[in-house]
Order: C-alpha cells, then sequence, then structure tokens
C-alpha cells in the first residue's frame, strides 16, 4: 500500500508541475510571434523616452497634446530619414534642452544620476551582508558560553513541574519527556522525510 | 451646514489637542482619570471628523453652491452616486477624508489594544493626537473645505471628468486610507519605545496594522493603475509618476516590515530593525503628503495640488526628526533574543530581501529628487521619468522576485546541504525547462526570458512547499483537499504570504508581456476602413454622439476579426517595406479566414468646463493578450484617429488583484490560540485594567 | 440649526471627556504586577505558537528532527520558566497566585466593576 501510494503522489507531483508548465506556457505564446523591429516600433519606444512640452509629467507618447501628436510624427520623419535613436534624441535636446529627455543622459553631470542607484543596491547588499555576519559572530560567542546539555539538563529538573503543564497547555501527554517526546505524528514525519521529494526525482 | 462643519472641525482641534495633553500629562503624574478622560477624546475627535464630512457630504447631496468647495466640485448635472467621489475630489475634501480615515482606524486601534500595552497607552494616544490635532488645525486654518463663497453661483464647477469612473469610488479612498494607516503601527511602536517597552509586546498589534494598511494600499494603486489603464488613453498603467513613486515607497517599506515582523515574532530577532523600518515608512508617508499638497516636482495627478507645501513639509521634518530621535534614544535597549546562525537560513533571506525593497526605495527616492538636485546643484531643468525607473529598478525587482523563491524555501536557522538539494532541485529544473521551451520556440529578448525562468522557479517552489506539507499531512490521514487545508490553516501567516506571492507572479507576468512585447500602431479609419495589427483586424463599423451640457462625447463600434496573416501577405510586406507595423485597408470584404470575435466601443469626450479630455478605450482582453483600443480623436472629416495596440498577458495584472486581497486576508486572519487549558480566570481578568 | 446642532456636539463632547472626573467611578492606573502578569502571560502563548509553528515546520520537512528536538525543548524550557514566573517562583505558590486574584476580584468589585476599559482582550 505504501508503495502505491508512493508512485501515485510521484505521478501527481507530474501532473502538477506539467499543469504549471503548461499554464505557463499557454499565457507565454503572447509573446511568441517574431516581431521585426519596424520603424514604427522604434518611433514609439523613442516616444516614451521624450517628454511633452506643455504636459506635466508625461511623455509625447501618452500624451494627446497637439504638440506631442506633431513631435510623434517628427520621430517617426526623423527615423525614416535614416537617423539614429541617439541622433534623434539630440535633435529634440537642441531644441528644447535637456527637459525634454524623460530619462538623463548617462554622461556629465547626469552620470550621477545613474551611479547613485548602483552605489545604493551594493551597499545595501553590502551592509546586509556585513550585518549578518556580524550578527553571526556574536551569535557563535554566545553560543560557546551557554546552552550546553548539562544546563538545559538542570533546566529540565527544576522545570519539571511547569513543564508537565506546558504539555498540558498545548493538548499533548503530561508524560511524555523532554528529548523522548516523540509524540503519535512522529513516525509518520520520519517517514516523510524518507519519502521525500528528491528521492522521487531519481525513482 | 457649513457652520456645523466649522464648529465640528474646531471641536476636533480641541479635543485632540486636550487628548494629547491630557495622556501625557496623566501618565507623568500618574492621574488616571487625566488618561482615561484623555483616552475618552480621542474617540470624541472621531465624532467631531464624522460629523464635519456628514455636514460635507450633505451639501453635496443638496447642491449648496455656497459652499466654495461644493461649487468647485459638482453641479446638478453630477450623477448622485458621484457624491461619495466628489467628497475627496479635491484638496479641501480629501485633506478632511483622510483625518476621517485616521480618526476612526485610531479609535479601533486604541480600543482593541490589548492590556499589557497599557503603560505604553499614553503615549500612543498622545502621538495619534498630535497627528490628528496637525490636520484638524490644516482644516481649520489653511484648507477649510466650509469656505463660503461671497456670491453664491446657481451652477456648479462640476466634479473633474477623469474621476467619474467606477474605479474612482474605491482607488482614492484606499490609497489615503492605506497611507495615513501606516500611523498606526508606527504609533504603537513609537509608544511601546517611550514607555520602555522593549520586548514583542506591540507586535501583534503593528503586524495587523501594518498588514492592513499595506493590503489597502495595495490595491489602492492596483486599482489606479487599472483606472489609468481604461481611462486616461496613454496605453500604460504605471508611469512612475512622482504622485505614483510616492505611495509606493512607503508599501515597499512596508513590504519589508511585514515580512522582517516574522522574524521577530519566530525568532526574536530584528528588533531595532523593525522599529527602524516604521519609522522610514511613517516619514515617507509624509513625505507623500507633502508632495501630493503642492511639492516641489512636477506630475500629471493634480487633483490635490495646493499652497500647502510649506506646511506639510514642516510636518514630515518634524516627523523625521521626532522618529529618528526616539530610535536613537532607545536604540541600546533594543536587542536580538538570538544570534543569527547561517547566511543560509531564511531569517538572513529576508534581511536581504529587506535592504533590495529599501534599495529599491531609496533610488525611487533618488530619481523623484534627482530633477529638483540637479535643478540646484547647476541650474539645469532635467526630466526623470518612466525610462529611468525601469532601467534602475528593474534589475533589483527581478532580485525581490529571485529572493521571493529562494527564501521560502530556506529553512529557519540553518540549511544543511543535503536539504538545500533536495529544495532546489525542483524549482531550478522547472526554470531551466521553462527557458529552455521559450528559447526553442523563438521567443525573442533574453531578459524577458530569463525573468520568465525565474517566475517559473519561484512559482515550482510555492508549489512545492505546498506539495510538501500537503503530502506529509496526507499520509497520516487527511485525504489531499483537507491536508492542504489544514497545512494553510496551521499557519495562515505564511501561507497568506504564498498566496500573495502567487499574486505578485502574475502581476510580473503582466509587467513582462506588456513592457517587453508590446505592439502597436496609430492610424486613422473612415466608416468601413479597417485596420490590421498582427492578427487583428478592427473594422469601424458604426459611430454615434453622446455629448451632454458638460461634455462632447463620440463612441465608435468596432468590429474584431481574428485573421490569417497568409491572406494578407501582400500588405503586410509593402507595410514593412514602409516601416510600419500595421496597416489601413480600404475595403470591407473579408478574407477567407477572418472571424468575427468581438465587438468594441471605444469611446471619446472633451469636457468644456475643464479644458480635458477622457476616453474609454475598447479592450479585448484574454488570458494571452489584450487587443488595446485608444480613440485618440473623432477627426472633422469624419474619421476617428486610433492608437491600436497588443499588450501580451496583460490581464495577469488585474488577475493578481483577487490573490493580492485573498492572501492578505489569508494571513491577517487571527489564529486560534494554542492554549487548549480552559481560561477560566482569564476572562475576569480582562476586565480588570483600570484604564 | 446647525449652530444649534454644533453646540450640541460640543456639550456632548465636554461631557464624555468631563466624565471620568465627575462619575462616581475610581480610576487607578493599571498596577506593575497586573502588566507584568499580562506580558508574561501573552509572552507563553506567543511561545505556544512559536512551538506549533515548528511542529508545522517539521511536518512538512522543514526540520530535521534534531533541530525539531532542539527548537522544541529550548521553547518548551522558555515556556515553563514563564509559567514559574507567573506563579510567582513555585507550583505551591499557586495558592499565592490565587490569594491574589481573589484581592484583585475584590478591588474590582470595590470599584463596581466601573471599567472605562474596553472588552476585547488581545485580539488586535
Amino acid at each position: 500500500m505504501h508503495g502505491e501510494s508512493k508512485v501515485m503522489a510521484s505521478r501527481l507531483s507530474f501532473v502538477i508541475i506539467g499543469a504549471l508548465l503548461f499554464t505557463l506556457l499557454l499565457a507565454l505564446s503572447g509573446c511568441i510571434r517574431e516581431s521585426d523591429i519596424t520603424a514604427e516600433q522604434r518611433a514609439h519606444q523613442l516616444s516614451g523616452e521624450l517628454m511633452c512640452p506643455v504636459c506635466d509629467g508625461q511623455t509625447i507618447d501618452g500624451s494627446n497634446a497637439q504638440i506631442a501628436v506633431d513631435m510623434r510624427l517628427k520621430v517617426r520623419d526623423l527615423l525614416d530619414e535614416g537617423l539614429t535613436n541617439a541622433e534623434v534624441r539630440d535633435y529634440f535636446v537642441i531644441r528644447y534642452g535637456q527637459e525634454i529627455l524623460a530619462a538623463p543622459e548617462r554622461s556629465g553631470f547626469n552620470l550621477l544620476a545613474w551611479i547613485v542607484p548602483v552605489l545604493i543596491v551594493l551597499g545595501a547588499i553590502g551592509i546586509a551582508l556585513l550585518s549578518i555576519k556580524n550578527m553571526r559572530k556574536s551569535g557563535l560567542e554566545a553560543q560557546s558560553i551557554g546552552g550546553t546539555s548539562v544546563a538545559i539538563e538542570r533546566k529540565q529538573d527544576d522545570l519539571s513541574d511547569y513543564l508537565v503543564q506546558v504539555d498540558r497547555d498545548l493538548g499533548m501527554s503530561s508524560d511524555s519527556n523532554l528529548s523522548l517526546n516523540a509524540d503519535s505524528n512522529s513516525d509518520v514525519l520520519k517517514d516523510s522525510k524518507e519519502t521525500g521529494i528528491s528521492e522521487k526525482a531519481n525513482s | 451646514m457649513a457652520d456645523l462643519g466649522v464648529m465640528a472641525l474646531m471641536l476636533g482641534l480641541v479635543l485632540s489637542a486636550y487628548s494629547a495633553i491630557g495622556a501625557v500629562v496623566g501618565e507623568r503624574i500618574g492621574m488616571a482619570e487625566l488618561v482615561v478622560s484623555a483616552r475618552r477624546a480621542l474617540y470624541m475627535t472621531t465624532v467631531a471628523a464624522a460629523v464635519a464630512s456628514a455636514a460635507l457630504i450633505n451639501a453635496f447631496v443638496q447642491n449648496d453652491f455656497s459652499i466654495a468647495y461644493v461649487a468647485d466640485h459638482s453641479n446638478t448635472l453630477m450623477d448622485r452616486a458621484f457624491v461619495w467621489v466628489a467628497f475627496y475630489a479635491g484638496n479641501e475634501g480629501s485633506l478632511l477624508y483622510i483625518l476621517l480615515a485616521l480618526s476612526v482606524i485610531s479609535a479601533i486601534s486604541v480600543w482593541f489594544a490589548p492590556k499589557r500595552l497599557a503603560r505604553s497607552m499614553p503615549w500612543t494616544i498622545a502621538i495619534l493626537a498630535i497627528i490628528q490635532l496637525f490636520y484638524f488645525g490644516v482644516l481649520t486654518f489653511a484648507a477649510s473645505p466650509f469656505e463660503l463663497l461671497d456670491t453664491i453661483p446657481l451652477e456648479g464647477r462640476g466634479i473633474n471628468p477623469l474621476l467619474t469612473h467606477p474605479g474612482m469610488f474605491s482607488h482614492p479612498p484606499l490609497l489615503m486610507g492605506g497611507l495615513i494607516a501606516i500611523t498606526i503601527p508606527f504609533a504603537f511602536a513609537s509608544g511601546a519605545l517611550i514607555a520602555g517597552n522593549y520586548g514583542d509586546d506591540w507586535i501583534d498589534v503593528a503586524r495587523v496594522s501594518a498588514l492592513i494598511g499595506w493590503g489597502v494600499l495595495g490595491t489602492g494603486m492596483l486599482l489606479g493603475a487599472w483606472w489609468a489603464y481604461t481611462i486616461l488613453g496613454w496605453g500604460g498603467y504605471w508611469a512612475w509618476d512622482p504622485i505614483e513613486n510616492v505611495a509606493l515607497m512607503p508599501w515597499l517599506v512596508m513590504t519589508a516590515f511585514i515580512h522582517s515582523i516574522m522574524v521577530q515574532k519566530r525568532r526574536g530577532m530584528f528588533r531595532m530593525w523593525n522599529v527602524a523600518l516604521l519609522n522610514i515608512a511613517f516619514v515617507l508617508a509624509q513625505l507623500g503628503m507633502f508632495i501630493n499638497r503642492g511639492g516641489p516636482v512636477v506630475s500629471v495627478h493634480s487633483f490635490a495640488a495646493s499652497t500647502l507645501g510649506v506646511i506639510f513639509l514642516v510636518f514630515m521634518l518634524a516627523s523625521l526628526v521626532f522618529a529618528f530621535a526616539l530610535f536613537l534614544w532607545r536604540m541600546p535597549q533594543l536587542k536580538s533574543d538570538r544570534a543569527m546562525e547561517s547566511f543560509v537560513s531564511r531569517e538572513a533571506s529576508f534581511l536581504i530581501n529587506n535592504f533590495l525593497f529599501l534599495s529599491v526605495m531609496a533610488v525611487t527616492l533618488w530619481g523623484v529628487l534627482y530633477p529638483l538636485f540637479s535643478d540646484l546643484a547647476r541650474d539645469v531643468s532635467v526630466s526623470v521619468s518612466a525610462p529611468y525607473f525601469d532601467r534602475a529598478n528593474g534589475p533589483v525587482l527581478l532580485g525581490i522576485v529571485i529572493m521571493m523563491g529562494i527564501g521560502p524555501l530556506l529553512p529557519w536557522r540553518k540549511a544543511s546541504a543535503r536539504s538545500m538539494k533536495q529544495w532546489f532541485v525542483w524549482p531550478t529544473l522547472v526554470g531551466l525547462v521553462a527557458i529552455g521551451v521559450l528559447v526553442a520556440l523563438g521567443v525573442q529578448r533574453p531578459v524577458a526570458i530569463f525573468s520568465f525562468g525565474v517566475l517559473a522557479f519561484v512559482a515550482t517552489s510555492i508549489a512545492e512547499e505546498w506539495w510538501r506539507g500537503t503530502a506529509a499531512r496526507h499520509r497520516s490521514g487527511d485525504n489531499w483537499a483537507l491536508a492542504w487545508w489544514r497545512l494553510v490553516n496551521g499557519n495562515r501567516p505564511r501561507h497568506g504570504g504564498y498566496i500573495a506571492h502567487l499574486s505578485i507572479l502574475m502581476l510580473a507576468l503582466g509587467i513582462i508581456g506588456t513592457n517587453f512585447y508590446q505592439q502597436r500602431t496609430d492610424g486613422a479609419l473612415a466608416l468601413g476602413e479597417s485596420l490590421v495589427l498582427d492578427n487583428y483586424r478592427i473594422e469601424y463599423v458604426d459611430n454615434g454622439d453622446s455629448s451632454r451640457p458638460d461634455r462632447i462625447a463620440q463612441w465608435a463600434e468596432m468590429s474584431v476579426y481574428e485573421i490569417d496573416p497568409e491572406d494578407y501577405k501582400q500588405e503586410i510586406s509593402f507595410a514593412r517595406a514602409q516601416g510600419s507595423s500595421g496597416f489601413t485597408l480600404k475595403d470591407s470584404t473579408l478574407r477567407p479566414n477572418d472571424e468575427l470575435i468581438d465587438t468594441i466601443e471605444p469611446w471619446h469626450g472633451f469636457y468644456i468646463d475643464f479644458n480635458m479630455a477622457s476616453v474609454r478605450s475598447g479592450i479585448r482582453s484574454t488570458v494571452v493578450e489584450d487587443l488595446y483600443v485608444i480613440p485618440r480623436d473623432f477627426l472633422a472629416d469624419g474619421r476617428v484617429s486610433l492608437a491600436v495596440s497588443i499588450n501580451p498577458l496583460a490581464w495577469w495584472l488585474w488577475a493578481s488583484g483577487p490573490f493580492f486581497i485573498l492572501g492578505t486576508m489569508v494571513a491577517l486572519w487571527p489564529q486560534a490560540a494554542v492554549e487548549r487549558r480552559p481560561a477560566r480566570k482569564r476572562l475576569q481578568d480582562e476586565s480588570e485594567g483600570e484604564i | 440649526m446647525p449652530i444649534l446642532l454644533g453646540t450640541l456636539l460640543a456639550l456632548v463632547s465636554v461631557a464624555v471627556i468631563a466624565y471620568p472626573f465627575l462619575g462616581s467611578k475610581r480610576y487607578r492606573l493599571v498596577s506593575e504586577t497586573f502588566v507584568t502578569r499580562e506580558k508574561l502571560r501573552a509572552e507563553r502563548l506567543r511561545i505556544y505558537r512559536k512551538i506549533s509553528d515548528v511542529e508545522a515546520d517539521f511536518t512538512s520537512g522543514d526540520l530535521t528532527e534534531a533541530d525539531y528536538q532542539q527548537q522544541r525543548d529550548q521553547l518548551r524550557i522558555a515556556a515553563a520558566e514563564i509559567l514559574k514566573q507567573e506563579s510567582g517562583g513555585s507550583i505551591t505558590d499557586a495558592k499565592r497566585d490565587e490569594e491574589l486574584e481573589k484581592e484583585i476580584s475584590r478591588l474590582r468589585e470595590q470599584s463596581t466593576s466601573s471599567t472605562e476599559a474596553p472588552e476585547g482582550g488581545d485580539s488586535l
């Protein structure tokens, strides 16, 4: 009976993971089509990188203002003339100033805008790892001082009356002993470890 | 009614001042009556705020245009259902709404506060009262919603047309409510610290109130995105606009908090860190209020813009100083019970995830402030918008998603090498297979493919967690459904968290799909003409006028056909040569494989008084992709100009919402007490405390 | 009319906040012992919760047998220590505990069960 349920269980896990993959792939079929990057696509992308000069905080791609419509057409014209993306951006920067770009250029003073995030992320990860290391070191020191098994056993004796009460509160039989508190689940649990997923992967 | 509102606000001002002073003085001199009285005053501020709100709503219902706020934000044409929206449609009303929300949740949380916090309650009450005092003060002296007009107009200006959308009934209230709700955990934590209660006594209240605020704020943001997607007509849902960012930043910090509070609950660690997170979240919420109310940055959202900037700036700085000073003062007492044992443990992964959240927050803050910085430092104006944030935050957000798969697989304390291998085999395998399949199918964009692999990895890790726990319970006799239910019930915070993680995966699926694979084309159609994009053909079949006195509005009816690109080979190659993604067809004859799949009705309106256009995009949504048609304009020659896009996976953005709410609710649902001893004396003790 | 309503509201507010000073009820600040006991009890319940979490983790296979035993024993000892503190030293001191509770209920009756404090316990 045991072997049977094991087989069933492993089959079920295949079914579950298969279903998961299938759903994902089904959903992803929307992304599958190949699309060459047309000039129109490029124009849209560029429009998303240029701010609309008269509307607060919108790109020309998103705005319906007349100037945004004109600028979108201009972007397309410039691309059709064979300009590169960078040249189109420059075209607008010359006319409207730095402010027209939705993201600052990666040069000169504006490099700061891009370097700071990198520093922030690296710094954050560094601080996290360092503090884990520190917390670990202090932990190892503390461990060497207390927590010996003798101390625990002595505590058990002191507290035996209260431990009985604790077990009663937790709804366990009051005669269960500390290191022997193998309650009824325990066999099953050990079993669950043996038949864990890794083994099934092999079978 | 204006008089009643003004009186209620003034009364609230006095009551909250009294409450703050009474609580502190009563505690210092040990006068119980004064503390009780101060607590009651805090309850009465709720009544005062409610009366003021009722007075304003009543004025809207009665079209009382003698009140400037009512005349500015409604008219007799307005659908009565929108009275609720009009209530918070402007600066003054939204402040009153925020105050109402704050006073209600303050009263509830103080009322239900556990007895063991009795010593810190006076301080908590005082902090809540001071924050209410600030809002009552602003509403009384600087931005009264009950300002009267000298000459009473016959008709009001009407409600902002962009707000007349079902999403507006819930998006702004949830967003503002969620932001102000951060005050509650902050007040409880600060109160406990002032009173010298350094243990874990406050964390249950803080966790529950933080989780509620977090869920509400998250839902509010998602609804806002949905609103933008359907009504704003720019084809997107999140623009990294400053106003959006200032709501996102506290949410990110709260996300970090609701994770790391679990470590304190389970392991007694991160005490100092959790207090710091609450402080940061609270100050960021105040920053949000400041930027909302006339801050120095440019934004599309200008509903609440006002000249209150300076007042809110001062309040934000004051809360910054307070939070920082309190933290420094009490920091030495906030010790962890236990030490970190390993880099490879759940607590370590939580800490790393926390810092990743904080770095997204900090990068976003940097992006919001950089234009200001550039202006001040060198007098050059720059813009920082979506392209910047996508670039700067994208990789870290992906890192967070990766941690979302790794963290829950790691055990507390430390992982042994054997169990590590056992746990990571399946998720890694599935992730790699997903990437392999996508590559084999010819999907483009390496970054997106990798991200999809990450999503598969995380989804499998959650499935594996549930699978393992359920299987273990199944072996001890439960059937599968019951076993899973028992598993979730056994530790609701954790499994509610997994449900929320699933919703984040769905959201990520939508974000990746729409960002990397969107296709767009523009065109103008006369009746009978069609526009073809990819495998859709959209035919313009009918139109009509739905103007009303306040607007010029038109709708178009369009048939959506699914086509076989083979039928259109010639046109497609011609369009490609022109550099276009789509093309228009003059004749309306159908090709052999055209199949009618849907009819959509995009709508375009122009509101004369507001000089503002509003649209309803025509959307055909499926699990795979959205066909999204924005009516840009109805032209004078009878044509309609359209922006058409295909947004892959957009459906998943909105599908994530219910799972997000469900996960939050499961995590919030109170767990039954573990103690199985009859609660004999306990019940009597509960009612004992004298305050 | 609005003025009247406003005045009424103000009067009600004054009555509500003045009541603790004028009413026949007596209030004291919560005693240190009471707060301490509440805290100990809450702490113990939190440990019970941790024990049940550890058990759930073990059942799901998140913990090795040895880790599970060790963590569980530590938590049980911690809970027992708190129980010991709660009962004031030894199990025979439970009598003293009962006397204390009697004393409390006597005091409570004196104050005519006048509690501003809400029911509801630590449900939040």
